[in-house]
């Protein structure tokens, strides 16, 4: 009889889901609701019948024990790196609860996480984790290893970089890590001679740039570096708020994130609205926010909006004349030549000669003209208005313009430097000072080897490195590369299926050993990455090592996680600084790489000396008093950072690092990069010296009948890139799917939950359609990252850097692995 | 008694499913079982203009329904064996595992689709709001991780005070069984520019 009952019960959800499925497909009315949940409608109870059965406590479901408490972090998801209050019993992770203090306002808001990190017991515990060193013994890529000891494993890793070291030199030693630096084997690479360095970050590679040549740095604080503006939560202080390509509901979602400050914000009465290809999360419930455009032309609609600004005499001209170079031409450079403003693209008068009307961005952009006007008005009505973007518009290939446009509409207006303001650049997070990108560690010192490529090169690097230069490839630091990747350390999945773009041909470059001689991989659980490495190595959680690591939020809140191992390690598993030094005394070089001290020691140095100091109220505790807390939260109402503040009230003693000292609409840095570089794409790379539009490779100037779709990505809700993908209940909760508007599913005969082939001359991946309107018509997307699988040429793990292309942006040099890509879509 | 119930917040929902997961780690549920469901509403449609843009009327809100607790529980009336129960204390609902004997009529008859079978113990099993906490004095785990704030849980005529008496929006079925939920609106629901008879679940594996 219970067989029966649950064959039934089956058999219902599959009823469930046929008919919504039919549905969508006839665009139905009202029987939608009905037919998810009204199959059975139940007469209602009397209420003698429910005393009855009611009279006595029922039997609540089993909690488990309190435990011993441990504060840990999540995996630092690139921005946010979440307190975890982990609850052991009898030596395992048992369960996880947030931070249970602090209250729901602005300034002391408590700290919760996401589902990832709800997530963690199952992350530490996968059955999928590394177990062993292993050794390649099928051809790379392959997949195809045996277990060896760790003494073996570090005698061979000795080997090669001893055979590196004395065949190539330091250059041909490099890392490549999610964004990361400080790992442990880059002090030993520095002990050694240095390694190849990297310039930019591949999260934030082109605004960086832009920030660069547009804002320049403030020499004592270094804001706007990075591409990053003011703390999200100063949107409290202005009247509206404008965001370009923000997917803060996935990106930054957990609770003391931006998509919380913007709840707040809105329902505080300030209207806000997000400029996006897909209505992302933030603004689920409150579409009528959403103003959607094509990927890629957010530089179009930004010159569309300043142009509406500029012909209706609302810029701030006397912001611009004392604060900024070469808005018009009463603050030009003597070597810029005639109608060469910023005005004068925007207005027609110089450059292409083309006004950026909203007429001319609608077709491109997508958005009705009287919408862009509507934008416009939107920032000039109000007295503030908190502009940011994303990353999206950056990571693209005409990405540093994308980021300049947008930035260049807080200039013109002059919402810069003051309460409420950002200067159109990304959100800020609010943090103590930390090592790197994610968790304290050791320090690395000096590299000696001073030269650099920029991160999306490292292929290139290993492939081709003696036709990369200074002038054609961005090299820093030397004018050309001597030689190739030799030596190539992969920390955390990173690397190949994450941010890489164009993946078969990656693929090819390091299948070939004759290139990249020695790969070695340190991770935690088979990755993508993984198979092209000569030897892995098995690592520790975060969760499972001491972890130091300072909580970044959007400026609602400030803290400290001073994590302990909530469990001991597991199988042969290693902490990274304990076998670097092993690999260290190989080399003779033990006590120069440890100085006498544990890892421990290093990470109460590294507090005292580096962290704690950085507490804005110095009021941080003692390491010890720390290590007692477990998490501490600074008690003082935090205060968010305005970027270019210094600058606004100061402009005399604090200048920009820029050549004039102030923010540089025309820029001729640029002008010198437009006449002396070499650029790899012709006349598609566009330089010019002032914010600008110009359509990218493989966008929307050069959709075709054989790829008529553009493709893009974002970050996933339940994992960060591939790392939490083999927990099963995450990937239950959040399907991997293609968005696909209705009318270019119904083109295609394509319904909700169909298997479709999405293509192009690169790759073809096998993924779920979701058929839905959230996504712009003529635009198809997916989370990033998700793990690679090729069978029969075809990835059916539908990883999007399987399709995208390797276009770099002309400036930085950067990949738009999320991006600028055209595909076509089939039922499969 | 004091009839406890659960208040959620549709314009601050973002779809993240926290409350979800949280709940799967606390009670260890496994991917099989889930006790708390996040419905993605959406639909609208796209026009292109005579100047090649787009007019659109996309919408869409989440629902992150679990059990409501009803006054009426259609379960408790429908079980032939008398586990499913309605606590005198708190009105929560929840069924008895010594007695249950997995055979479904529950998850049948619930109109919100709560109760449901585990096929490794044959037994039903739904959310109990956390009853074990509540007794405690302590909130249901997923209202205390809601990242955005979206959850609530107090004795229901506090949250219909606070909140209003909202409790159907779809795609949620006519209520024929007094469920004790409070939902807050959002601007898809009360905009007239959005017709929500033409939106759908599109996320149906996600809650089945």
């Amino acid at each position: 009889m219970t067989r029966k009952a649950t064959e039934r019960a089956v058999s219902r959800r599959g009823f469930i889901k046929g008919s919504t499925l039919a549905t969508l497909a006839t665009a139905a009315g009202a029987g939608t609701a009905a037919s998810l949940f009204g199959c059975a409608p139940q007469s209602a109870q009397s209420k003698g019948e429910l005393a009855q059965t009611g009279s006595n406590g029922v039997v609540a479901n089993e909690i488990p024990e309190e435990g011993e408490i441990i504060w840990q972090s999540c995996c630092h998801c690139g921005f946010v790196a979440c307190p975890l209050k982990c609850h052991v019993v009898d030596g395992t992770l048992r369960w996880i609860d947030n931070d249970t203090d602090g209250d729901d306002e602005f300034g002391g808001v408590s700290f919760r996480s996401c589902l990832k990190a709800r997530s963690v017991r199952k992350w530490i515990n996968s059955p999928d984790r590394l177990k062993y060193p292993m050794k390649r013994v099928g051809k790379r890529g392959s997949g195809e290893f045996e277990r060896i000891s760790w003494d073996e494993a570090l005698d061979i890793i000795a080997e090669k970089y001893r055979y590196t070291l004395d065949t190539y030199g330091p250059e041909a030693f490099f890392l490549c890590a999610t964004g990361t630096r400080n790992y442990p084997i880059q002090r030993l690479f520095n002990l050694t001679g240095g390694h190849l360095g990297t310039i930019n970050s591949e999260s934030n590679g082109q605004i960086a740039q832009t920030a660069n040549y547009l804002f320049g740095f403030d020499s004592q604080t270094f804001d706007c570096a990075g591409g990053l503006g003011s703390n999200t939560s100063a949107i409290k202080d202005a009247d509206c708020g404008l965001f370009f390509g923000c997917g803060s509901g996935e990106s930054r979602m957990c609770g003391m994130g931006e998509v919380y400050e913007v709840a707040k914000a809105r329902e505080a009465g300030i209207p806000v609205a997000f400029v996006d290809y897909r209505l992302g999360e933030g603004s689920s419930g409150n579409p009528d926010e959403w103003f959607p455009i094509y990927p890629g032309t957010d530089g179009a609609l930004a010159s569309a909006i300043a142009y509406v600004i500029i012909s209706e005499e609302k810029h701030d001209k006397a912001f611009l004349d004392k604060y900024v170079v070469g808005f018009d031409a009463d603050t030009m450079p003597e070597s810029a030549p005639a109608n060469s403003s910023y005005m004068d693209y925007i207005m027609g008068t110089g450059y292409d000669n083309i006004p950026k009307t909203p007429e001319w961005a609608a077709p491109i952009c997508g958005l009705p003209s009287e919408k862009i006007t509507y934008l416009a008005h939107f920032i000039t009505e109000h007295e503030t208005c908190f502009i940011t973007q994303g990353f999206g518009p950056q990571r693209r290939h005409n990405g540093e313009w994308n980021a300049a446009a947008i930035a260049a509409l807080s200039i013109i207006t002059g919402n810069i430097g003051r309460e409420g303001t950002c200067p159109g650049l990304n959100g800020k997070g609010m943090q103590m000072n930390f090592d790197g990108g994610m968790w304290n560690s050791v320090p690395i010192g000096e590299n000696p080897v001073t030269k650099k490529i920029s991160i999306s090169g490292r292929f290139n690097a290993i492939d081709h490195p003696l036709e990369m230069t200074a002038l054609t490839d961005g090299i820093q630091g030397g004018d050309k590369l001597e030689v190739g990747i030799k030596f190539l350390a992969l920390y955390e999945a990173g690397c190949f299926g994450n941010s890489s773009s164009d993946l078969n041909w990656a693929a090819t470059i390091l299948e070939d050993e004759s290139k990249c001689e020695f790969i070695l991989g340190c991770d935690v659980i088979m990755s993508t990455s993984l198979p092209f490495c000569d030897i892995i190595l098995p690592d520790l959680m975060y969760q499972e090592r001491m972890n130091m690591v300072s909580t970044v939020t959007g400026g609602s809140a400030l803290g400290f996680v001073f994590g302990r191992p909530v469990q001991e390690p597991q199988f042969e598993c290693r902490l990274s600084y304990d076998w670097v030094a092993d690999l260290a005394e190989r080399l003779g070089l033990r006590d120069e790489f440890t100085e006498g001290k544990t890892w421990e020691d290093w990470m109460e140095t590294r507090y005292e000396e580096y962290s704690r100091p950085s507490a804005p109220n110095g009021n941080a505790p003692s390491f010890q008093e720390g290590l007692e807390m477990g998490f501490w939260r600074d008690p003082v109402q935090a205060v968010p950072f305005i970027a270019l503040k210094d600058y606004v009230d100061d402009p005399e003693g604090r200048p920009r690092t820029t050549p004039s000292g102030k923010i540089e609409l025309y820029s001729e840095r640029l002008a010198t990069i437009r006449d002396t570089w070499t650029f790899h794409n012709g006349d598609r790379d566009v330089v010019r010296p002032v914010p600008s539009y110009f359509p990218e490779i493989e966008g929307v100037a050069d959709i075709n009948d054989t790829y008529p779709l553009l493709f893009s990505t974002w970050k996933a809700k339940n994992q960060f890139h591939s790392r939490y993908q083999v927990i099963e209940e995450l990937q239950q909760a959040c399907r991997h799917c293609l968005w696909i508007n209705p009318i270019d599913a119904e083109s295609r005969g394509i319904q909700n939950g169909d298997t479709l082939r999405v293509f192009n001359d690169r790759g073809e991946v096998q993924i779920m359609a979701r058929v839905t309107s959230r996504i712009m018509p003529g635009v198809v997307g997916m989370p990033h990252a998700h793990r690679r699988e090729i069978v029969d040429g075809v990835d059916i793990g539908a990883n999007a850097n399987t399709l995208s292309g390797h276009h770099w942006s002309p400036i930085s040099k950067n990949c738009p692995s999320t991006g600028s890509t055209l595909v076509q879509v089939e039922k499969a | 008694m004091t009839q406890y119930g659960f208040y959620f917040d549709s314009s601050r929902c973002t779809g993240c499913k926290t409350c979800e997961l949280v709940c799967k780690d606390y009670h260890d549920l496994g991917p099989d079982i889930l006790f708390r469901r996040i419905y993605d509403f959406e639909g609208g449609s796209w026009e292109k203009t005579s100047e090649g843009a787009w007019e659109k009327t996309a919408f869409n809100y989440h629902l992150a329904i679990s059990c409501n607790h009803c006054d009426n529980p259609a379960c408790v009336e429908n079980c032939p064996t008398g586990a499913m129960q309605k606590d005198a204390e708190t009105g929560l609902v929840n069924s008895n595992p010594e007695v249950c004997i997995g055979c479904g009529t529950c998850q049948k008859s619930c109109p919100y689709d709560a109760p449901r079978i585990d096929a490794e113990l044959s037994i039903s099993r739904k959310c109990d709001g956390c009853l074990a906490r509540v007794r405690n004095d302590e909130q249901p785990m997923c209202v205390g991780a809601c990242p955005l704030r979206a959850l609530e849980f107090g004795p229901i005529d506090e949250l219909r005070e606070k909140h209003g008496d909202l409790c159907q929006v779809a795609p949620l079925p006519e209520p024929t069984t007094s469920p004790n939920l409070v939902i807050g609106s959002c601007q898809a629901i009360d905009s007239d520019t959005y017709n929500l008879d033409e939106g759908y679940v599109a996320n149906p594996l996600e809650v089945e």
